[in-house]
């Protein structure tokens, strides 16, 4: 049964961002600063996947599994049972050893086929750019995702940019995002003195995507996207400014309140 | 839950037989009863209980000998995994009159 062309996330707002979701075999980046809800959203991609008859890979460099079982467990999500049921495998090694001749395979191969993997969250590009020569990660990440597609795995590459405030497009220093086949972006911005989450499609080859910043909340069921920022403009900086429109009714609101 | 109650058991073989390497075993060995998906390189397992790769070298031959963990090379590195079917079979060894011993 051939399988549906796009890769759902099952985050409703999010999937209408992409155009009903991610191409098929594509390699996304998912970039984000420390916070931002890196593996949060992954996770969910892999849960969600499961439920429609995608099985996953987590594929864990930093966090060990015990601490994502933890974590989910917080959302609702139950990675053991998912585990147990062959839907979901979380494999936790070391960086090096995924671009080592033979490594990507060699972790790899045996969960992809024992659970008729289609999906696989990589965490993070960033801990593996820490392992690789920088003259190599290009190299290294193209082979990877390479074999990724070979597979017939539609990947998630987490990617955790440095800063917490401010500009955060800073991507990647290497070249990897022309590797990639679409970009989503996390980041925080500061309105009225608060922090507030806000998403977008950065990049998505072949395909129509929403290029709104829209505001997203993390809460007990995961991620939730919600609606655009229209009201605002300079997000992207991290220091966002009312729309003159905006200012003015809100000047009118108050002065008819007087 | 059934592989933590093999492993339990497994050890507690180990103790009963007195071996030396219990106490350092147990540390490497609760790292892969939590982390059941965790596959690495001496260095890397090291990495993550906060010691050496020498620290901890001979603990993972005696469990690679114990049959608990499995060994698979990949290029320069040798990856060390849990293998849930040997931990399954010693334990069946340990339930056994005989056991380990």
């Amino acid at each position: 049964l051939a399988l549906p062309p796009r890769v759902r996330t099952g985050i409703d707002e999010f999937d209408k961002m992409l155009d009903g979701g991610f191409m098929r075999g594509d390699a996304v980046m998912l970039a984000g600063s420390a916070g931002s809800g890196k593996t949060t959203l992954a996770l969910q991609y892999l849960v969600n996947g499961a439920a429609y008859g995608e099985h996953g890979i987590y594929l864990s460099f930093e966090q060990l599994p015990d601490q994502l079982y933890r974590d989910a467990k917080n959302f609702g999500w139950d990675l053991p049972k998912l585990e147990q049921e062959n839907k979901l495998k979380v494999i936790c090694t070391s960086p090096n050893l995924l671009v080592e001749e033979g490594g990507a395979e060699a972790l790899l191969e045996e969960p992809r086929k024992e659970i008729n993997a289609r999906r696989i969250v990589v965490d993070s590009l960033s801990h593996l750019s820490m392992f690789v020569k920088e003259e190599d990660m290009r190299l290294q990440l193209y082979r990877t995702l390479m074999l990724f597609k070979a597979k017939e795995l539609s990947s998630l590459l987490l990617w955790e940019t440095p800063q917490i405030a401010g500009q955060t497009f800073a991507i990647s220093d290497t070249g990897t995002s022309f590797l990639v086949d679409a970009i989503v972006m996390l980041k925080f911005v500061e309105i009225n003195s608060t922090i507030r989450n806000a998403m977008v499609v950065m990049k998505m080859r072949g395909s129509r995507h929403d290029k709104h910043l829209r505001e997203y909340q993390i809460g007990s069921n995961g991620i939730k996207v919600e609606a655009a920022f229209t009201d605002y403009s300079g997000l992207m900086s991290g220091s966002p400014t009312k729309n003159a429109s905006e200012k003015f009714v809100e000047m009118f609101k108050s002065a008819t309140k007087k | 839950v059934i592989l933590a109650v093999q492993l339990r058991n497994l050890l507690a073989d180990l103790d009963r037989a007195g071996s030396s390497r219990f106490e350092l075993g147990e540390e490497v060995l609760a790292l892969f009863q939590k982390n059941p998906g965790l596959i690495d390189c001496p260095e890397g397992l090291a990495r993550r209980i906060g010691r050496t790769a020498h620290e901890i070298e001979a603990d993972l031959e005696y469990l690679l000998t114990a049959g608990v963990l499995s060994a698979r090379s990949v290029g320069r590195y040798r990856l060390m995994f849990l293998d849930r079917t040997k931990v399954a079979d010693a334990q069946d060894r340990s339930e056994s009159p005989k056991g380990l011993k």
